[in-house]
């Protein structure tokens, strides 16, 4: 047997600014941005939006 | 680190990297660019630390890989970059980690990647914790796992201080193994 497996990927962002900012994202994914994993691996992406 | 074939690397030893800027505007703790490499062979792992000049000019980040060929790499160990951005004031896009137009983080075999950044945190806009993007701007590995964690920096009305940034064509993969 031949087996491949691919890794796990973990995304995590925490948006900044205070007062009166604004578009402070977590994570942001745009324009073909990716995240992948291959063959088994898992993805986690969690993202906390900036807090004023 | 600019120039084609300028490099900091090990034939299997570990490579630490720690990188401080000063001056008074675009000043990066750790930049590799024009083909700029750091490297580890066998199973050495590869350490990146780079913090951004706290001036009240722009872009003083962390660390900075750009253009095609500058990577951090490794042929097995595990990778683990952190970045600081700096500024302060109303000093702007001070990103902690940037990978960009063709600028790689990549550990082959089973070696993991890890990547930190926090954004600046100046009143100015666009403090991000990790920036990937441009076609071939890339955090990858071959099957080990991948880890980015990024916190937005910014003050008082910043705005646009997003934690991890993935933008036009930039990725963040692990691929399968070997």
């Amino acid at each position: 047997m031949i087996t491949s497996s691919g890794g796990n990927v973990s995304v995590t962002g925490t948006g900044g600014g205070s007062g009166a900012s604004v578009g402070n994202y977590g994570v942001y994914v745009l324009n073909d941005g990716q995240i992948l994993a291959g063959g088994s691996g898992a993805v986690t992406v969690i993202g906390q939006g900036g807090t004023p | 680190m600019p120039g084609t074939g300028s490099t900091i690397t090990s034939s299997g030893g570990a490579v630490s990297v720690t990188g401080q800027s000063g001056g008074t505007g675009n000043n990066t703790g750790v930049h590799l660019l024009s083909g700029g490499q750091i490297s580890a062979g066998g199973s050495g792992t590869v350490t990146v630390q780079g913090t951004g000049s706290a001036s009240t000019g722009d872009a003083n980040i962390g660390v900075f890989v750009t253009s095609a060929n500058s990577r951090i790499t490794s042929s097995g160990g595990n990778i683990s970059v952190t970045g600081i951005g700096g500024g302060s004031g109303a000093s702007g896009s001070n990103y902690g980690v940037v990978i960009t137009s063709g600028g790689e983080i990549t550990a082959d075999n089973s070696g993991t990647v890890m990547v930190q950044g926090t954004g600046g945190a100046s009143t100015g806009i666009n403090n991000y914790g990790v920036w990937v993007a441009g076609a071939n701007g890339r955090i990858t590995s071959s099957g080990g796992a991948v880890s980015v964690t990024g916190l937005g920096g910014g003050s008082g009305t910043s705005n646009s201080n997003h934690g991890v940034y993935v933008s036009t064509s930039g990725e963040i993969m692990a691929e399968c193994g070997p």
